[in-house]
């Protein structure tokens, strides 16, 4: 797992920044919102906002300046990341990574739902530093960034902070896919989706959980009354306003038996959808603690996955598996299924060093090691894809 | 000729529901509807079909005398949504302008 | 689930407290029925979804007797049948879901019919049209009368059009055609619809020429195959008894110059058709084709003349039908892709959120508002089927002239709109509350023809009973066959 958070050598007095990463000094651009990643104290330029020592074995720094030890969990930091450094508390974050495919905006950890399987519990307090250090962090990001999630807790309780959100993606990533994972809830204020689409962000997504066809078994899921409601009403009112919409479900042992039912809902009711994202449980947060009312082994439920996937397929609708690994899936899914785990908390066992088609397979999450399937096992040659 | 003759109550069948049964039997037999004086329907089927029975004409009759009950319960349930379904679908305040 | 954990003061709540609201006090949305067998129903409801239920079932439920606790009871509640107090998105769902089923009205007409020529070198009992032989060029479209077409072709709103060209043997006025073609193309320069261009012929008077054109064009063929040679022959005449050869040869030349899908084929059914189901389906297949449209006599024109229509009942063509589409399910289990089309069709009503444009089958009337025939003397008839009555002396539906009425004298025409309006199925005794009125369409040019009322007595109609039934045999396999389930949905 790779670590975004870790703790610096020491402290100052100083207000929390954000800034880009520099390793190769023809590439400054901005000193000033710049941090520079280097191992030699000697020939240290003047003017970057920071210093990060690789390989740092001289303590003579004082406790004034901005200059740290490279923290040694963070030695994959890189030219290009964006991290906010917080010198009271001595905290580092890498907020975004260049190398990386799946950077994500965690905008707020606060949440207007409490599903059962929540992998990121909600938090209460007020977190708006995290908005405003994303506004930051956002202009200093690689305009080749392909794609950039916002996530949470819930975005949309941003409000307003959303829509500012979008609009610097807009103005400073114009070619980055923005993909935003939302309940949809405060959606059914249509003034909120109007101002959200009249940003005319040039390629952007809503990933909206739906766990039922039956209002008080989504209910349930997310442990809201009337969001299924609230959820339906955001999303007739995004369509309306033609806000490109991926539905997801996360497979348990709530949501896996009307998962035929579902597809038939969705395709029958929000055919607008372009995108159905079929996921596996990750065991964080509530999922582990909620885990023996909850856990399904994945090879149990083949026939209701494999009903749902064909009646997508055979409506039109887009679908794909997320967080499967092949071996417990039906062979006439693999075609659905992708390699969808980010990248710093995706893992494969010892066992995958042996199986012909580990390439292809997305392996498992790191906190897996809870609960796994019993029926993980290598492939032999002769299958494939 | 093979006649049918029904003493149906109305506080039991709708008189709709007689006449739609009726109707739709309209290929196998033509239909006489008369109010008695105590208030009920007498009906008299007379079938078109050759060969025809009393018991399958009265028997088929019946099922689709429940069958048009059935409706106008639904119908008179349902009106009131309908009308709100029909507003909804085609007033301008529908979502999928 | 197991004793719920408690987290930072929150505790989580089981299925139970959320469903509270739910069941007590249930109340139908509006729905349709009829019965499927002698113990079930088909249910259906404004957006055409469809549950199947037990007779004890359905009554239970219009009781407000149904056992809220049981699975029937969520399908009702998921499929928008009934409300209850939990959630109340179900009537804008309905609405949105209707209007969308209603959607393609607002296009209107969408099928533009040219009768280019009414001379053909055959000469089909079932013949729809009063056709005169190939030397009599009076028949033919005059220039005035096709420019006039298009100008009130172009009149129609919709987005995208359809030209057809008919006949008689449209190929044999190819001249026509070309112009037609040329004069469509360009006004739509300025127009911008999207147009397609499809030529119905029997594939006789082909020639490499006019395969270059239409492959210019990117024309459609659709042309008549009855199946196997002797049928085929038997049922289509010409001089020299060769019209399954022209086809097939046709059919060849036509997919290597235009490509695989441009032609398409449909036939229809004689009583000589009846006895071989699978050998007509097996033709189908021989020659390359994915899909088959299974048609019975229309009772107009020739047909009625020879004596062709009559020749068989309803049922004889139904037990056709059944057997014929259970071989065609029978082959896609063997993974050979064949669809029967107005199958295919009815599931797309059943199974899909979507409207379909097929004319015999809307309510309104596809008459006019789908489809418009122009016909080669200037008259614009209301349908295909409303010119070959009038060819038999019945101008009942014959709705104005080319050069003597606009655009609005035709559309806002009483003829068209007093018989679109009394014939809509949402509101003549029978089709009002029956079950299939999602999926079915009013013909007020069949009932007219058949019983002298456009309305019909629905009882004595064979267009009802046909239509039933076949709706009811697609029922049946959805619900009862898995296997043939299976390959219908793969027909959408």
């Amino acid at each position: 797992m790779i670590k975004l958070h870790a703790r610096l050598s020491h402290r100052t007095d100083a207000e929390p920044f954000v800034a880009r990463i520099v390793r190769n000094l023809q590439n400054t651009v901005d000193r000033n919102r710049e941090i520079l990643l280097t191992n030699q104290t000697e020939t240290m330029v003047p003017g970057f906002r920071g210093y990060l020592m690789v390989s740092h074995t001289d303590d003579s720094s004082t406790s004034d300046s901005p200059i740290w030890p490279l923290p040694a969990e963070l030695d994959h930091l890189a030219e290009g990341d964006v991290v906010r450094i917080s010198p009271r508390s001595g905290e580092i974050w890498v907020m975004y990574r260049r190398a990386s495919t799946f950077n994500s905006m965690l905008v707020t950890e606060r949440c207007n739902s409490y599903c059962v399987m929540c992998s990121q519990p909600p938090k209460v307090a007020n977190d708006d530093f995290l908005r405003a250090a994303y506004l930051e962090a956002i202009p200093l990001m690689s305009p080749e960034t392909r794609e950039l999630g916002i996530t949470g807790g819930e975005p949309a309780l941003l409000g307003n902070g959303l829509v500012e959100l979008l609009n610097a993606c807009k103005t400073h990533l114009p070619q980055t896919a923005i993909h935003i994972l939302t309940n949809g809830r405060l959606f059914r204020d249509i003034e909120f989706c109007r101002a959200l689409s009249s940003i005319e962000h040039p390629d952007l997504m809503l990933g909206i959980p739906l766990y039922s066809d039956i209002s008080y078994r989504h209910d349930h899921v997310v442990q809201a009354d009337g969001a299924f409601d609230e959820t339906i009403r955001g999303l007739l009112n995004l369509a309306r306003f033609q806000v490109p919409i991926e539905i997801r479900v996360v497979l348990h042992r709530d949501t896996v038996d009307r998962l035929p039912q579902l597809a038939r809902f969705i395709t029958r009711n929000l055919p607008f959808a372009s995108h159905v994202a079929l996921m596996g449980l990750e065991m964080m947060g509530f999922a582990r603690a909620n885990l023996p009312a909850l856990w399904i082994d994945p090879a149990d439920y083949q026939p209701q996955l494999r009903a749902a996937v064909e009646h997508f397929d055979r409506h039109g609708m887009s679908v794909s598996i997320y967080n499967h690994q092949l071996c417990v899936l039906d062979h006439d899914l693999w075609p659905f299924a992708r390699k969808s785990i980010s990248d710093w908390k995706n893992e494969y066992l010892p066992e995958c060093d042996r199986c012909a088609v580990r390439a292809d397979c997305g392996g498992f999450f790191a906190s897996s090691s809870l609960r796994r399937s019993d029926h993980i096992q290598a492939i032999e040659a002769a299958a494939s894809i | 000729m093979i006649e049918v003759m029904l003493t149906l109550s109305t506080t039991i069948y709708r008189l709709a529901a007689i006449k739609k049964a009726a109707y739709r039997l309209g290929n196998r037999c033509a239909a006489l509807i008369e109010l008695t004086t105590d208030g009920n329907v007498a009906l008299k089927l007379i079938s078109k079909r050759i060969g025809d029975s009393t018991q399958s004409l009265e028997a088929d009759f019946l099922t689709e005398l429940l069958d048009q009950e059935l409706r106008e319960t639904i119908a008179e349930e349902t009106a009131p949504i309908r009308n709100l379904l029909l507003a909804q679908a085609f007033s301008g305040l529908a979502a999928n302008e | 689930m197991s004793s719920l954990p408690i987290i930072k003061g929150q505790r989580f709540h089981n299925l139970d407290y959320f469903r509270r609201r739910s069941g007590e006090n249930y109340r139908l949305l509006p729905m349709r029925f009829i019965a499927l067998d002698d113990t079930r129903y088909v249910v259906t409801n404004f957006a055409g979804e469809l549950i199947v239920l037990l007779r004890e079932t359905m009554q239970q439920l219009v009781r407000h007797e149904l056992d809220t606790a049981s699975p029937i009871y969520e399908e009702l509640l998921a499929r928008h049948f009934v409300l209850d107090d939990d959630s109340d998105v179900a009537l804008g769902l309905l609405a949105i879901k209707y209007r969308t089923k209603q959607s393609l009205l607002a296009n209107f007409t969408a099928l533009f019919m040219f009768v280019v020529s009414l001379r053909c070198d055959h000469s089909c009992p079932y013949c729809q049209v009063s056709r005169q032989s190939a030397d009599r060029h009076a028949y033919d479209m005059k220039p005035e009368v096709v420019a006039r077409a298009i100008d009130f072709m172009f009149r129609s709103p919709s987005p995208t059009i359809k030209v057809e060209f008919q006949g008689g043997e449209s190929l044999l006025n190819f001249g026509l055609i070309e112009q037609i073609v040329a004069e469509v193309n360009a006004r739509n320069v300025v127009e911008n619809r999207e147009i397609q261009f499809v030529i119905a012929t029997n594939l006789a008077p082909l020639t490499d020429e006019i395969l270059t054109f239409c492959r210019e064009h990117h024309i459609f063929l659709s042309t008549s195959l009855d199946g196997p040679k002797s049928l085929h022959n038997a049922n289509r005449p010409r001089p020299g008894g060769d019209s399954h050869e022209l086809v097939e040869h046709g059919i060849q030349r036509a997919r290597e110059v235009l490509g695989h899908d441009q032609i398409s084929a449909l036939m229809t059914t004689t009583a000589e058709s009846l006895s071989q189901p699978r050998a007509i389906v097996d033709e189908y297949v021989r020659l390359g084709f994915t899909s088959i449209f299974l048609r019975p006599l229309s009772p107009y024109g020739f047909a009625v003349k020879t004596g062709a229509v009559g020749r068989y009942t309803v049922d004889q063509w139904l037990d056709f039908y059944r057997e014929t589409l259970g071989y065609i399910i029978e082959l896609n289990t063997q993974g050979v892709p064949i669809r029967e089309e107005y199958t295919a069709l009815l599931l797309r009503k059943m199974l899909t959120p979507y409207p379909t444009g097929y004319v015999d089958l809307q309510s309104p009337a596809g008459i006019g508002i789908a489809g418009i025939v122009f016909n080669y003397d200037g008259d614009i008839y209301a349908s295909d089927e409303a010119r070959m009555l009038a060819e038999t002396g019945d101008r009942r539906f014959r709705l104005g002239n080319l050069i003597n009425d606009s655009y609005e004298d035709v559309i806002l025409s009483d003829t068209l709109l007093d018989t679109l309006s009394q014939t809509m199925t949402e509101g003549v005794p029978m089709c009002v509350d029956c079950g299939f009125q999602p999926y079915c369409g009013s013909d007020p040019v069949y009932h007219h023809a058949t019983q002298n009322d456009a309305v019909g007595f629905k009882p004595l109609s064979d267009f009802c009973r046909r239509n039933m039934e076949v709706m009811r045999q697609i029922i049946r396999l959805l619900e009862d066959d898995p296997q043939s389930a299976e390959i219908l949905n793969t027909w959408l």
